[in-house]
């Protein structure tokens, strides 16, 4: 059994993965710190566990990194290294729980360069087994949709709690909540509002030649900006519409929150929706196009049942592009008032601690790879060709 | 009738199309030939108005196209062109059925002539309907854009080499059953080609297009026999010239009373046909064959070479 | 040509004399309070800046061209897939947050935003390096292989220069992206142009929020025109742009 799913060679890559996840077992696992903001203390696992526990941990991580290494069959190999991820993250709570419990009442247990390294080199073997499966875009959806209820899972159990990560996070519940919708807003709402100026303006850059320059150039321009400054920026117009329109005053509009980081992504979201709609139509072959006119479709019918179908493969690629981009730039709108995941981010800067950092860096990292599966099924669902 | 009067077109300082006047019979196939940039695919663009011209009219049964709505015109006429320009998009069945769906037919009506055309250009419905473009082979393609041209049936079809992807076994089939179907149906047919056999095989009558202008327009026989400028002898092939004639002309031609040794030629044998078996079996006189199976008669081969060159 | 010379002149001239620009940007400073940025020398933090992206996407483009190069050799192509799906992950992390990511791994100052930037650098110059390689037209190496070319001469007269265009290009967008996303770097005390930036937001000067930002987006629009011309000269003879 195992001799037909185990491959004659080793692969040299998953080799070299599995070489550098025993290099990984040796690093500090998990870090103790006496405060939220004290210095780290790495932690080995010789550190922490009783000789004999070591011994099995280590046998038990041997065993598995060897059938990573090993075995054939690329299913196998996801499953077993979901398995080994969920492991991992298992075993940084397992190990914290003691650990936070004999430093004291403020001290906090974070996982450490051994066992990031670890689940990064792990994550890397589930991407490599994965592709080897060739999923299709459902598939991969469904494949993340498991995953993600698996780390819910995870997070629902108290196995992970002992971690400095999830204090922080039971320390601000409530304002965690309202942050993330605060960013699903700011991320969702700058998006259909480029959608519905972002497809017309790309439709007329298509039509017109000679708009597509300037207005693509100017629109390059504003990419270039820095989200920070850009956010800055849109203070200026919003404040000086607040003071002198008392009606966007009373909608709320004002120079500081959520309306300028609105106007910011919605400005950079400009750019890839315009130019994706535009090539789309472009993409269009010439051929059907006077087919189209030939066979009497007129201008609406031809631009509705041909050249938009034809496009939207293109369009969502566009759209894809600037959902993911602003989950991520959302992040910085905290700058300026707007909220948003970048709340937790820029505190954490500011106290310089680490754990509430990576408490509003992860979420917009789930969600945009969320988001990236969920365009990739859309665009998958839209008939025609495979492309 | 359609009757193109003075048709011209420039782009920009180019001159596309010069002062081209051509009538195409009801029910006939008009085969328009010249080498590429001669101006053929914009003088069939302007009769469905996908290219507007500058000057002169284009009257189909009398009535001028600029006074039917653009929409209406071209709906009224069937297209093909090379690349099939299919709709990748949508099925094979929605496409053969578009036009009809346009012009509002109801939708048992449009299945039912989807299925009829379907049939008629040999495509499976059932297995090939649901499916999509780009699963289709090159042929079955080009008659799914046949079938379409043909949907709400045209009172004319243009096409702009149509069988131009073809391979040339493939071609040989698909220009047969061209010329079955419009006789079938009566369609009168212009087809722009650069090949002058492809003209030959369909026209009934060929227009000769060079530098925008129309070099000569005639029957088949009328163009190899007195080829107007020295482009038409050209596109003929001038060691070609005779045996092009001889194509055209039926045994019946060269028919003299008599019998002669050897298997017999069918009736509907062309003298092409009769002067290939003399080549290759040395004979001098060959049996036709009538209709019936009876021997019809004798050709000769000085008979056929005084039909090629035209002597009566 | 003639729109980025001016430009580049612009920056030049603010950067040499900004106290020439004291009457343009004078309405947006706060009644009485700084116009010009006056706790470091705008020089100086341009300097940084532009040092600070450049020390980042030097090994960033060397490795992810080393990368593109060694997936792309023959006997490879199983690793195209992960190679592939590497990259797709990697571009939706978002360069923010791999900034914040990098502070509790490396701490305070340069270090993490010069880790941030190369890691960031790496995908869009591996992802355009791969397409320019495997772009190169089979028939154009079976030729080059059949000319008796060996492996390390068709790579360097053969694929590379094909695919130079293309590895341009990478590099220009992670060059314009780093440029933008190393103001970030002021937060976690790294010096750029994002500290008068930041400074600006915290006075509500907007001021300096309007130098640091056009500063940095001229920086962006030199670096992407530069990196415009040198793939125009790099692109094959017979692909040239008719302009």
């Amino acid at each position: 059994m195992i001799g037909s799913l185990a491959a004659s060679r080793p692969d040299g890559a998953r080799l070299a993965l599995g070489l550098g996840c025993l290099g990984a077992l040796a690093l500090p696992f998990v870090s103790v710190r006496a405060s939220r903001i004290g210095a780290p203390e790495p932690r080995t696992l010789v550190e922490i566990l009783p000789p004999g526990r070591l011994l099995a941990v280590l046998a038990l991580s041997a065993a598995v990194l060897l059938a990573l290494v090993l075995l054939r069959a690329p299913w196998a190999r996801v499953l077993l290294s979901l398995l080994a991820l969920a492991g991992v993250l298992a075993g940084i709570g397992l190990a914290a729980g003691p650990l936070a419990a004999e430093a004291g009442p403020y001290a906090r247990v974070a996982p450490g360069a051994g066992a990031w390294t670890l689940l990064a080199l792990l994550a890397l073997f589930f991407t490599e087994a994965a592709s080897r499966l060739a999923l299709g875009p459902a598939a991969r959806l469904g494949l993340g949709l498991v995953i993600l209820a698996g780390l819910a899972a995870l997070l629902a159990s108290d196995l992970l709690a002992p971690l400095s990560i999830m204090v922080e996070y039971r320390n601000r519940a409530a304002s965690f909540r309202s942050e993330a919708a605060q960013h699903l807003l700011l991320a969702g709402g700058s998006f259909a509002a480029a959608m519905v100026v972002g497809v017309p303006l790309g439709l007329l850059a298509a039509r017109r030649a000679r708009l597509a320059p300037p207005l693509l150039g100017a629109l390059t321009a504003i990419q270039t900006v820095p989200s920070m400054a850009m956010f800055g920026l849109m203070i200026l117009p919003l404040g000086w519409l607040a003071a002198h329109a008392p009606p966007a005053a009373a909608l709320g509009i004002r120079g500081i929150g959520a309306a300028p980081a609105l106007l910011a992504l919605f400005l950079y979201a400009l750019l890839p929706i315009v130019g994706h709609t535009r090539e789309g139509l472009r993409g269009v072959p010439g051929a059907i196009l006077e087919s189209a006119d030939a066979m009497g479709l007129d201008a609406r019918q031809r631009l509705w049942r041909v050249e938009i179908p034809l496009a939207l493969p293109v369009l969502l690629t566009g759209a894809r592009i600037v959902l993911v981009q602003n989950i991520g730039l959302a992040t910085v709108g905290a700058l300026i008032g707007a909220g948003g995941f970048g709340v937790f981010v820029f505190q954490g800067l500011g106290q310089t601690a680490a754990d509430l950092v990576l408490l509003g860096a992860l979420p917009p990292v789930a969600l945009a790879m969320l988001a990236a599966l969920l365009m990739d099924a859309l665009i998958a669902c839209v008939p025609g060709p495979a492309r | 009738m359609i009757e193109i009067d003075g048709l011209s077109k420039n782009f920009g300082a180019e001159r596309a199309v010069a002062d081209v006047s051509l009538r195409l019979e009801t029910g006939t196939i008009t085969a328009v030939v010249g080498t590429s940039g001669s101006g053929k695919s914009t003088l069939m663009r302007m009769i469905n108005r996908l290219i507007e011209p500058d000057a002169g009219t284009v009257r189909i049964d009398g009535v001028d196209t600029r006074e039917i709505p653009l929409t209406e015109l071209r709906r009224s006429i069937g297209y093909v062109i090379q690349d099939h320009g299919l709709f990748p998009h949508w099925s094979v069945a929605r496409n053969i059925g578009a036009v009809p769906a346009l012009l509002g037919w109801p939708r048992e009506e449009i299945a039912a002539r989807v299925e009829e055309l379907m049939r008629l250009l040999r495509l499976d419905p059932e297995r090939l309907g649901p499916r999509y473009p780009h699963e289709l082979s090159g042929g079955q393609a080009q008659r799914v854009g046949v079938a379409r041209a043909l949907a709400a049936r045209p009172r004319m079809m243009l096409m702009d080499e149509p069988f131009g992807a073809l391979d040339p076994v493939i071609r040989q089939e698909a220009r047969a059953e061209l010329v079955a179907i419009q006789r079938a149906l009566g369609a009168t047919i212009l087809i722009v080609t650069h090949d002058m056999a492809e003209a030959m095989a369909l026209g009934d009558q060929i227009a000769v297009m060079d530098g925008g202008r129309l070099a000569q327009a005639g029957t088949p026989a009328e163009i190899v026999l007195r080829p107007a400028t020295p482009l038409v002898r050209a596109l003929i092939g001038e060691s070609e010239r005779g045996f092009r004639h001889l194509a055209l002309l039926p045994v019946a031609a060269a028919l003299t009373p008599g019998a002669a040794e050897g298997e017999a030629l069918p009736a509907g044998a062309t003298l092409a046909d009769a002067l290939s078996r003399m080549i290759w079996t040395g004979a001098r006189r060959l049996p036709v064959a009538a209709a019936d199976g009876h021997g019809a008669g004798v050709v000769a081969l000085e008979d056929i070479l005084a039909a090629g060159r035209g002597a009566p | 040509m003639k729109g980025t010379l001016a430009l580049a002149l612009l920056v030049a001239a603010f950067l040499a004399f900004p106290e020439a620009f004291v009457p343009v940007l004078r309405p947006f400073a706060p009644e009485g309070g700084p116009v010009i940025y006056d706790r470091a020398s705008l020089a100086g933090l341009t300097a940084a800046h532009v040092g600070l992206v450049a020390l980042a996407l030097l090994p960033s483009a060397l490795i992810a061209l080393g990368l593109a190069i060694w997936v792309t050799r023959p006997g490879r192509a199983h690793l195209l897939p992960l190679a592939r799906a590497v990259v797709n992950f990697g571009q939706t992390l978002p360069p923010v947050a791999v900034l914040a990511l990098c502070v509790p791994v490396f701490g305070f100052g340069a270090v993490p935003t010069l880790v941030a930037l190369f890691l960031y650098g790496l995908l869009p110059i591996f992802e355009s390096s791969l397409a320019g390689l495997s772009g190169v037209p089979a028939p154009t190496l079976t030729a080059a292989t059949a000319m008796g070319l060996t492996p390390a001469r068709r790579l360097l007269q053969v694929e590379l220069p094909l695919a130079a265009p293309l590895i341009l290009e990478g590099t220009r967008l992670s060059a314009v992206i780093a440029l933008s996303t190393a103001t970030i770097g002021s937060t976690v005390a790294a010096r750029t142009l994002g500290e008068v930036i930041i400074a600006g937001l915290n006075v509500m000067n907007l001021a300096f929020v309007l130098q640091g930002g056009l500063l940095t987006a001229a920086l962006a629009l030199l670096i992407h025109a530069g990196f415009g011309a040198l793939a125009e000269a790099a692109r094959p003879p017979g692909a040239r742009s008719s302009r």
